[in-house]
């Protein structure tokens, strides 16, 4: 046991909220529709009790495709009630992703997000402190090689880093917390779903995805108090609609990528409200919250060190947060490496400065695409699987941004490619463009010299 | 008061700008955006510039997939919006 609040802590916590105060808001869905912590506990219990009659067991992964939906929130809960593992990945991801992603977590059951008929009287499954499964969740990121990985990080670890960070943050049983990223996401889930649960606030889904111009609308006519985005649909709302203080609103986070200084500053002036920077990952959850000053420092709990110091003192960031440490589900040589002395390796290159972190960079070939990490090995793959296609290569640009550079026989097409690609992938996979070549230069070593294909561009 | 055609035009040629001229000319009108691999990312950028360009209201449905479908649903989201 590792002493930290745990799942059975963050259930005690919504049970006593449910029996204080039962018609309390606990999730407003986008379309206005509210669920009070009374019939979320209902619901929770009923969908548990579902699962259980259906044969799902406690430690079983149970693959929930999730959407910004009340219904997805009481089966996220109700598969960790009965003690079995929440497996937690788009709902729009094509059947292939979600066949890797269950295949990886050794998941054989998939559970579309419902809320359960309340039925009375039956067994009211709920999680125990202390028991025999490892208490889990399981959420999806890219890779590095081509397969995805899927995170399994015990609650104990979850919970303790999601309430720090609500403490940081503020959050009392008071907040509405408006959510416009994806729940299956950490940054969602740490910041959101499971510390706002925790404090007893309210949880308040903004349409999926929304129109960047309708953000300013949201603030104002939700009653929202914190707000967390990405700094790209900050920075669309200011152009679209430069507002007014909505009147409740005290706290806007931002995280995915790296928050512009000017939009930040801007955010300010426009609406009156702190726009806070956090740097998240999938394993670890919220490592490290802006203060007012705008300067990145660790989330309580969380220790953060460099490793392999260059000239300039950059290197590696190194993570360590309280209670057991991850693992990736499907491919534990993974887990091994991801690790030093205990320590997580990010994969970030950045500093540490009297206690604040200072982010500078990716190491290896991770893109980011509007806050979403693409592994280009796994695009490249799908490609190369297409009819048709004889070689690719993935790469981003200076000036180009995130593009495919593909060798296809007639007739495919830059716009066939694209539709090929869909059927496999998620969108946001797919490069911006795909630019069809006769060949793709090799070295002797069988790599690709870049340098020539950027220019056919210009 | 612009006609349909102008408005698929303008569509298009905001489309290009995300997509490149050959799928923004090449996706039919009634064609998901999705079957066709174009992502949200991209149709946010684009929505936001068509108001921009038309000066259209944000609608109240904040949602992107009410408005932002196909050519043909946006093209309506800018004809009942102008």
């Amino acid at each position: 046991m590792s002493g930290l609040l745990g799942r059975s802590a963050l259930f005690e916590r919504i049970r006593r909220r449910a029996a204080e105060r039962p018609t309390a808001d606990a999730v407003v869905s986008a379309d206005g529709t509210a669920l009070s912590y009374g019939a979320l506990v209902r619901a929770v219990a009923a969908t548990a009790a579902l699962l259980r009659a259906d044969g799902a067991r406690p430690g079983e992964p149970v693959a929930v495709p999730t959407a910004n939906t009340a219904e997805s929130i009481v089966t996220i809960l109700a598969v960790a009630a009965m003690e079995a593992v929440p497996l937690l990945f788009e709902a729009n991801a094509t059947a292939y992703e979600r066949d890797r992603f269950m295949e990886l977590a050794g998941a054989h059951r998939l559970v579309t997000p419902i809320v359960a008929p309340i039925v009375d009287g039956g067994s009211r499954p709920w999680p125990q402190p202390g028991s025999a499964a490892r208490a889990e969740v399981a959420l999806v990121t890219s890779g590095t090689n081509g397969i995805p990985k899927v995170v399994g990080k015990h609650w104990d670890a979850v919970t303790d880093n999601s309430v720090r960070f609500a403490e940081a943050a503020g959050y009392t049983g008071a907040d509405r917390v408006l959510c416009t990223t994806p729940l299956h996401h950490a940054f969602a889930f740490g910041v959101v779903l499971v510390p706002v649960l925790f404090h007893g606030g309210t949880i308040v889904l903004a349409p999926h995805p929304p129109l960047p111009s309708a953000l300013p609308g949201l603030l104002r006519d939700t009653g929202a108090t914190v707000v967390q985005s990405v700094p790209f649909l900050y920075g669309a709302a200011l152009r679209a609609a430069p507002g007014h203080r909505p009147p409740t609103l005290r706290l806007c986070v931002s995280a995915g990528e790296p928050l512009p200084q000017t939009v930040g500053a801007a955010w300010r002036e426009a609406f009156g409200v702190p726009l806070r920077d956090q740097y998240g990952a999938t394993e670890l959850g919220q490592i490290a919250f802006a203060g007012q000053d705008g300067v990145l420092r660790p989330v309580p709990g969380v220790r953060v060190r460099i490793d392999g110091a260059d000239a300039d003192g950059e290197g590696e960031l190194l993570v360590r947060v309280p209670g057991p440490r991850i693992r990736y589900l499907g491919q534990p040589e993974l887990t091994g490496r991801a690790h030093a002395d205990g320590w997580f390796r990010t994969g970030d290159w950045g500093r540490v400065e009297g206690g604040a972190v200072v982010v500078s960079s990716r190491i290896g070939r991770r893109v980011v695409v509007a806050g979403r990490k693409v592994d280009p090995a796994e695009v490249e793959g799908a490609l190369r699987a297409l009819d048709g296609v004889r070689d690719c290569v993935v790469a981003v640009g200076d000036e180009a941004g995130y593009v495919a550079f593909v060798v296809a026989d007639p007739p495919h097409s830059e716009l066939s490619l694209r539709r090929a690609l869909a059927a496999v992938l998620s969108t946001y996979k797919i490069p911006k463009r795909l630019h069809l070549v006769p060949e793709l230069p090799r070295t002797s070593s069988g790599k690709v010299p870049m340098g020539s294909l950027w220019r056919t561009l210009a | 008061m612009s006609t349909q055609h102008e408005l698929e035009a303008l569509v298009r040629r905001r489309l290009a700008e995300q997509t490149g001229e050959e799928v923004a000319y090449g996706v039919g009108a009634n064609e998901p955006f999705l079957t066709a691999g174009v992502d949200s990312v991209h149709l946010m950028h684009l929505v936001a510039q068509l108001e921009e360009d038309t000066g259209a209201e944000p609608v109240a449905e904040a949602e992107l997939w009410a408005v932002a479908t196909s050519v043909s649903s946006l093209v309506a989201y800018l004809a009942g919006t102008e």
